[in-house]
């Protein structure tokens, strides 16, 4: 299975050339188009129950679909807003992702869904979150580029923005200064994050791309 | 007429210089800035062409605008820059007498040797294809430029080809074209969020655009303020 | 007694591509030892062995090596323990330092969450009745010019749905009512001015600043002039109370409230320029629909018109209703009209006796041209 991700960093997309036995899990409506070899299997994701937690909570898909072929083909796979897409190599090791973060998997990844807990959800960042583990490539995207910081000590990220982060680093919530400043700086609740341990963070927020829409509609 | 695109591919524009007696034909808002030696004039036909107000309405429905803006150089050297509404790329497209069937919204401009016209593609096309009820047939020779919703990544399709319905920007009308469901199962095909797909066969080149505006559309609806 | 001795976890350490990689752990008689999956074997000596705990969860034990260069984590609950004994004891005062140390600290974080979430409610709840109470003595301080204006932008963007009635004539009646009933209006400054609207809606509303706009439905459904003039001293009722305003200033509080609670102050603007294209602000609240049925008799009964003929037109609506569903929406935001009723009928008993002027329009006239 060869893979590529094309078009970096506004508006990437996945092509993997798929040789025969070659499968490739996908987020539901990532497929952008394909070869006509190419044969769809949709499955539940992470299991009936789990897939349900992630429809009614995460807000992503209740299935996901299996890309396989007998013989060869192309398949291109995209997400819904424009930004960059990761690919990242799990070798044993976990990642969560942040609901809307996930987009294709080879299927030596396990998939389930965690409750990410009462802290997230004030933090604006969902109650529940994708959990991404075992051995091989896992592919996710974000609105706006992607940056990766290895995390030592404590970091500050604006709510929105933490797209990954591996189950070392622990979450907090805080302010981002004092009570007048967090809620009139615009800056509002912020998240803590401590390691050690990995997070992504994207550059841009689909809530701040709400939030300016809605300000300059008329 | 020379072209130059710039800013690619997040917020591509195009530069086209025209000599004098040249002339472009642009979907109407796509006029960025353009140099003083330009005649705009506004109509719903081809320039020198046929159609006019039919061809127009179906343009309207289509999703283009029902007018079209003519700028015609009236000195050398004269430059214009047009760009699409949308975050995207624009490509080129040299027209040599075939027939190019464009998605309503990625027809951006077209030299005067082109024929523009909104094709109806058949009702079951039309109403599961869902993202655009008409296609703009470019026929003719001549310069034509495409926009696109994200990148746009050409196809040579020989066989059989499969695309999201969103995201196709054109195809040349050497591909047969065909509405059928993603996977094996019907119900698959729904569930699996991939619904019906755009099936080409044949020989010819396919462009696709990277992303896909109506998804975009269903995350972004729910969380702006009702009108 | 020796607990289990095989966990799953992970590693950190540069050696591996990637700097990190899931592992199986195994508690060894000298040391951790980590197994990844690429078979890499590392190993931490209890004596080297600096303990943190952490993560996500607050219960991942992290073990790393002298120079840190190597880190062995693990968030099995049974690891500590399992920890603890294996290692014979030597990582006991480390382990209970930590251990104590995390545990008082998830004490205080879930004191501080239950402690933010209690004040976020109280200052939802306390900031939705301040925010009542506050609109209503901002309104007060607000000049009557401030009533025109909203009226004026919200009849330019209203969807009125019919048009403007041509022949004046009707619109001249009732004009002629609302200037009997203006001088005895609660508040000066107001300019009371009708629009009718060709349309078999049984409605009326008013905008802040004095526009009243009747639909010929209504007119059309009074068996009386005197009738109307009921509904009109009700709508003129809430013009001069500036129920209007009261309800922009509670909508527009309580979204700065959330706004201010959330950082969204961008939001702020948008909410606010939103409120003033007002179509909501004809929804008033059932003790501002009281007041304002209360205040309309009492004009009626001061410019000497009968405030019974209000109960009438409620009662003939209710009558009335059964065949004509759908249209009459005047009912439709003013519900449980017998309540109404017995609270005007009570109040106009307390009233003194008086001899009422009929209302001088050729009423059947003024229908025909209303149909």
């Amino acid at each position: 299975m060869e893979t590529e991700i094309r078009n970096k960093p506004s508006f990437a997309n996945i092509r993997i050339k798929l040789g025969p036995g070659d499968r490739v899990i996908a987020e539901a409506d990532a497929m952008a188009s394909m070869s006509s070899t190419i044969d769809i299997k949709t499955m539940w994701s992470g299991g009936f129950l789990r897939a349900v937690l992630k429809r009614v909570f995460g807000s992503e898909s209740l299935f996901v679909n299996e890309f396989s072929t007998e013989s060869e083909g192309e398949l291109i796979l995209t997400q819904p807003f424009p930004g960059d897409i990761e690919c990242l190599e799990l070798k044993g090791n976990t990642l969560y992702l942040q609901p809307g973060a996930f987009l294709a998997c080879e299927p030596t990844v396990r998939l389930g869904v965690g409750w990410a807990g009462l802290r997230m959800l004030i933090a604006r960042e969902g109650l529940f979150r994708l959990k991404v583990s075992g051995t091989g490539r896992v592919w996710f995207g974000a609105y706006g580029g992607i940056f990766q910081r290895e995390i030592s000590d404590e970091y500050v990220v604006d709510s929105g923005h933490l797209v990954a982060y591996e189950p070392s680093i622990n979450v907090r919530i805080g302010m981002a200064g004092g009570i007048f400043s967090s809620f009139f700086s615009g800056e509002g609740l912020v998240t803590k994050v401590t390691g050690p341990g990995r997070i992504y963070m994207q550059s841009r927020s689909f809530g701040g791309l709400a939030a300016w829409t809605n300000s300059h509609l008329w | 007429m020379q072209y130059e695109i710039l800013a690619r591919p997040a917020a591509s524009a195009a530069r086209l210089t025209l000599q004098a007696g040249e002339s472009i034909t642009c979907e109407v808002g796509a006029m960025i800035a353009m140099s003083s030696g330009f005649n705009v004039e506004t109509t719903t036909r081809n320039k020198g062409g046929g159609g006019g107000i039919v061809k127009g309405l179906k343009r309207m429905f289509a999703g283009e605008n029902l007018f079209l803006n003519h700028f015609t150089a009236t000195q050398p050297n004269q430059t214009l820059i047009i760009g699409p509404g949308l975050l995207g790329d624009i490509i080129h497209y040299p027209m040599r007498g075939g027939t190019l069937i464009v998605q309503g919204s990625s027809w951006l401009a077209s030299a005067t040797g082109i024929d523009i016209d909104a094709t109806w593609q058949g009702l079951g096309k039309a109403l599961f294809s869902g993202e655009s009820m008409f296609w703009v047939k470019c026929s003719g020779a001549g310069d034509l430029f495409l926009n696109s919703f994200g990148a746009i990544y050409p196809v040579d399709v020989t066989g059989q080809y499969v695309v999201d319905t969103g995201h196709i920007v054109a195809f040349e009308d050497s591909l047969e074209f065909r509405i059928g469901k993603a996977s094996k199962s019907l119900v698959g095909s729904f569930l699996g969020g991939e619904g019906l797909v755009c099936k080409f066969s044949g020989q010819g080149r396919l462009y696709c655009q990277s992303h896909n505006p109506p998804s975009f559309g269903k995350l972004l609806g729910p969380k702006l303020k009702p009108r | 007694m020796m607990g289990e001795l095989l966990f799953s976890g992970g590693v950190f350490s540069d050696a591996i591509d990637g700097g990190r990689a899931g592992a199986e752990i195994e508690l060894l008689p000298m040391g951790i030892l980590a197994r990844t999956p690429d078979g890499k074997r590392f190993e931490v000596p209890y004596r080297e062995c600096q303990l943190e705990i952490g993560g996500f969860s607050g219960w991942m034990v992290f073990c790393r090596n002298r120079d840190r260069s190597l880190t062995i984590f693990c968030e099995d609950r049974k690891f500590p323990s399992a920890l603890s004994s294996a290692s014979a004891g030597i990582l006991d005062e480390q382990l209970n330092d930590k251990l104590k140390k995390q545990k008082s600290e998830s004490r205080r974080g879930s004191l501080i969450a239950a402690a933010v979430l209690v004040a976020i409610v109280l200052l939802v709840v306390g900031g939705y009745f301040g925010v009542r109470a506050g609109a209503r003595a901002a309104v007060r301080a607000v000049p009557t010019s401030v009533d025109r204006e909203i009226g004026a932008m919200a009849f330019e963007s209203m969807e009125l749905g019919g048009p403007e009635l041509d022949d004046p004539a009707v619109a001249e009646a009732l004009q002629s009512m609302i200037d009997r009933l203006a001088p005895h209006a609660a508040l000066n400054g107001m300019e009371f001015e009708v629009h009718v609207v060709d349309s078999p809606m049984v409605n009326a509303f008013a905008l802040p600043g004095g526009k009243i706009v009747v639909y010929t439905g209504l007119v059309a459904q009074a068996a009386e002039p005197e009738q109307v003039a009921g509904v009109l001293a009700h709508e003129m009722a809430h013009v001069t109370l500036r129920h209007g305003l009261h309800r922009i200033g509670q909508a527009l509080g309580l979204a700065a409230a959330v706004n201010l609670l959330l950082g969204d102050t961008g939001g702020l603007v948008a909410k606010g320029s939103d409120l003033f294209q007002l179509a909501s602000i004809n929804s008033y609240s059932r003790d501002q629909e009281n007041a304002a049925d209360a205040e309309g008799a009492r004009m009626l009964h001061a410019a000497g018109m009968d405030p019974m003929a209000l109960t009438r037109f409620l009662e003939a609506l209710k009558e009335e209703k059964g065949d004509l569903p759908g249209v009459v929406s005047w009912m439709g935001t003013h519900p449980r009209h017998e309540e109404r009723i017995e609270a005007i009928r009570r109040q106009a008993a307390e009233w003194p006796k008086q001899e009422f002027a009929k209302i001088d329009v050729d009423w059947a006239d003024i229908q025909e041209l209303a149909k």
